[in-house]
């Protein structure tokens, strides 16, 4: 049987993206029974413009502000009309989950209506153009922070630890495989879930297009970034990271890192090093 | 027909949800519509209503979800006031332009600053230009049958727009009347199960909605929309008949008293048209040709019925329950655009009264005939409101 | 022509008018034009595992009649499969090096 098509191929997402990989990769494990909502952002580049989509199923761009408020009404009709087969699919960047759609996020997941609210980090607002969100790494130069951002980035991860999420994740694009079976995952629960990549951008982070993967499975080598997954109160680390001190590789190779000095590398390896051994600690209780 | 229960506004306003077979509701707490909420989701939580109730953390995320449940194909409600209203306001914009036809209760309270939990219009004019039709009612009973007919209208194909229901805060909201309350059966014979028509999120139908879009189509998509509008005032005419007809209560875009003959007009919306009424008729019985244009549906305005109505008179009142802030208020400058319609030469006169809670009393009423007449007897020109029942002494200057 | 664009012109027979904004055309920008160098996949090394394909931001590498291929009506020439490739087997070719017929 011909495979479905349910992302256009021909969609101007810049060159080397990882959320149009993302997208992709999350409709082959969801299939054409999936509502879709995108935020005004990068991934409303899926959702289209004028008279065009590149989404093969239907698809919503919504406020900025209210993603998860509109995917819970999109749920709780599904419900009222019996339809148990569609999967409801947040698809939101950083901007749109840790800081302006975090209230409604926070509802939506107290609240407990069936959906998957993706987050995909290119750790700033790269739509606009590059400024920083409460995402974007310590050091980091952006369109509104150019000599590099003075604050570490919040823990979204840790925070979300303490809401009725039925399962949460984290994925990066450097592994697809990961990403997928997480999703489906997900998309089998009958509750909240969120599972958050990281997604290395090309553009905003400053590093050759053909560098996206490579860059994301970096991040999770050097420990910048945390692999695991949370389920029926218990935390699995995915994958540990190999060496701390590979930060210093991860930084050297994206551009927006070039400024910062040994003071601030320093805190960015120490942030690293102490989310993963709290992480670690959150890992031995079965209370979350 | 109908049985009558002793209502305030809201209760009534949650009888209209449920009389309405409204599927899904999203609302927040909110002074004075709190009761609102609490009557719905109390309903719906001890099972005497079949609805789904979204315990929303702002109004922001009600309306949101109204419209997500909208978009895929439910009845929805939601109510608000004031701030909530305005954190609302990007929203409604993308429910109007998206032809979703939500019906929501707004509970008229002024909007800050100053902070004020009492009522006056400034809370619903923000949304005046949002694309929603706006029916002003003045009791619990218009209330109640307004919900329903709001309902008929906005999903009617021709419309598509979605309706706000407006009562003010406390003197309707929390005001208990004998309401006549139609049965189930009988509402059915009115309204029946929700047949969705317009955008809908369908897997077997699968295209975008709400994108990005040009200044290429921009224009026409709301110029579509103001079509909708348009056609709404028609349809609201055929569903008063209608339901006049059913249920014995008849209602008008505008509804008049005296204007006929009246030679002074006041021209008002909401609860204060009930005081109004009343002095016009004291007024009448003196032997005054006084008269009253009161104007239900504020969107889409009625332009046609209010410059009919005012064509005979010499002087018109209009009270504005808002400031206009550096101009006159949207009521007054409704009606003078509408009085060229037919003509008309009165003089017209801008009066703002009843702000943030503050009574129309009777005396306020006759305050306003007595100035719009002896100005007009001047031919005096007004470039500003006249504030009615100003304390003078205690309004602050700095020079 | 995309699969997806056959299948929303076979819907849009059947699509009764919708009022609002909506799209219901595919977004079908020929992308290959942005490519300044192409990736070329060298039969002989591949061994069909499909990592390409896994990781193309565009979906536009799929295996067919034995062998992966490459759609560079769209492939914007991100170089991400060149460099994903276990057996190093695709190639980055200049554009200008490459035979325009093949477009």
């Amino acid at each position: 049987m011909a495979k479905l098509d349910l992302l256009s191929k021909g969609l101007t997402t810049c060159q080397g993206c990882p959320m149009e990989l993302i997208g992709r990769a999350a409709l082959e494990v969801l299939g054409p029974k999936t509502i879709t909502m995108t935020p005004p952002s990068c991934s409303a580049i899926l959702t289209g413009s004028g008279d065009e989509t590149g989404w093969g199923i239907p698809s919503v761009q919504t406020v900025l502000m209210s993603l998860p408020a509109f995917a819970s009404g999109v749920s709780e009709a599904l419900k009222i009309q019996g339809r148990n087969d569609v999967t409801v699919m947040g698809f939101a960047g950083d901007g749109g989950t840790f800081d302006i759609g975090l209230q409604s996020l926070s509802g939506a997941i107290e609240r407990g209506h069936k959906a998957v609210f993706i987050c995909y980090n290119n750790e700033a607002y790269m739509n606009t153009g590059n400024q920083r969100s409460s995402a974007t790494t310590l050091g980091a130069s952006t369109k509104t922070t150019p000599t590099g951002k003075k604050e570490v980035s919040k823990n979204i991860d840790f925070m979300l630890l303490h809401t009725p999420l039925t399962y949460q994740a984290t994925a990066s694009v450097g592994n697809i495989k990961d990403f997928k079976r997480k999703l489906a995952k997900a998309a089998s629960k009958d509750g909240p879930c969120f599972i958050h990549v990281l997604t290395p951008c090309p553009s905003g982070w400053k590093f050759p297009t053909d560098q996206t993967i490579q860059i994301a499975k970096l991040a999770v080598n050097c420990g910048a970034w945390l692999q695991f997954e949370r389920e029926d109160g218990k935390i699995t680390i995915n994958q540990k990271p190999a060496d701390f001190e590979l930060i210093h590789d991860y930084l050297n190779r994206q551009k927006r890192f070039s400024r910062i000095d040994d003071g601030i590398r320093a805190r960015i390896i120490a942030e690293a090093r102490s989310r993963y051994e709290t992480l670690q600690r959150l890992a031995e209780l079965a209370c979350l | 027909m109908g049985t009558i229960k002793a209502l305030d506004g809201n209760a009534a306003i949650a009888y209209g949800v449920m009389r309405s077979k409204v599927q899904l509701v999203a609302a927040y707490p909110i002074t004075p519509q709190t009761p609102i909420v609490e009557t719905i989701s109390s309903l719906i939580d001890t099972k005497q209503y079949d609805a789904t109730y979204i315990t929303v953390e702002s109004e922001h995320s009600a309306l949101s979800a109204v419209i997500g449940a909208a978009s895929t194909g439910v009845r929805t409600f939601t109510a608000s006031a004031s701030h909530g209203l305005a954190l609302m306001h990007e929203v409604t914009g993308v429910t109007s332009a998206s032809r979703l036809p939500a019906v929501m209760a707004v509970v008229s309270r002024a909007i800050p600053g100053p902070m004020c939990l009492w009522c006056d219009h400034s809370d619903i004019m923000t949304q005046r230009d949002q694309g929603w039709i706006q029916l002003f009612a003045k009791s619990p009973q218009e209330a109640l049958d307004f919900m329903m007919i709001a309902y008929r209208t906005s999903e009617d194909e021709r419309v598509l727009i979605p309706t706000m229901v407006d009562i003010d805060g406390f003197f309707c909201s929390h005001l208990t009347e004998p309401v006549n309350v139609p049965s189930v059966e009988e509402a059915e014979r009115f309204i029946q199960d929700f047949k969705p028509v317009n955008a809908r999120l369908d897997t077997d139908h699968p295209y975008a909605i709400d994108n990005l879009t040009s200044p290429a189509i921009f224009t026409e998509i709301k110029r579509s929309q103001d079509l909708g509008m348009r056609a709404a005032a028609g349809v609201l005419d055929q569903r008063f008949a209608e339901f006049e007809k059913l249920f014995g209560r008849g209602y008008g875009r505008v509804m008049c008293d005296g204007t006929e003959d009246a030679d002074t007009v006041v021209v008002c919306m909401g609860s204060m048209s009930g005081t109004v009424q009343h002095v016009v008729h004291q007024l009448r019985s003196d032997g005054k040709k006084v008269g009253i244009a009161r104007v239900v549906a504020f969107r889409p305005f009625p332009q046609r019925e209010i410059a009919e109505a005012l064509k005979n008179a010499r002087t018109v009142a209009v009270i504005d329950r808002v400031s206009g802030m550096g101009s006159f208020g949207p009521l007054y400058e409704e009606v003078l655009a509408s009085m060229r319609i037919s003509g008309s030469n009165a003089n017209a006169y801008s009066f703002v009264a009843g702000l943030g809670g503050r009574d129309i009393w009777e005396q306020t009423v006759e305050d306003v005939f007595t100035k719009a007449e002896s100005l007009s007897a001047e031919n005096a020109v007004c470039d500003q409101p006249i504030w009615i029942d100003l304390k003078e002494s205690e309004v602050r200057t700095h020079g | 022509m995309q699969k997806l664009v056959q299948q929303r012109m076979k819907m849009l027979e059947t699509l009764p008018e919708i009022l609002g904004p909506v799209s219901v055309k595919v977004s079908d920008v020929h992308t290959g034009a942005w490519r300044y160098r192409r990736p070329v996949i060298r039969k002989d090394d591949c061994v069909l595992c499909g990592i390409c394909a896994e990781y193309c931001p565009c979906g536009v590498i799929e295996k067919e009649d034995g062998r992966m291929t490459v759609d560079y009506t769209y492939c914007k020439g991100c170089g991400i499969c060149t460099v994903e490739c276990p057996k190093k087997a695709i190639d980055f070719v200049l554009e200008s090096d490459c035979e325009k017929e093949d477009e």
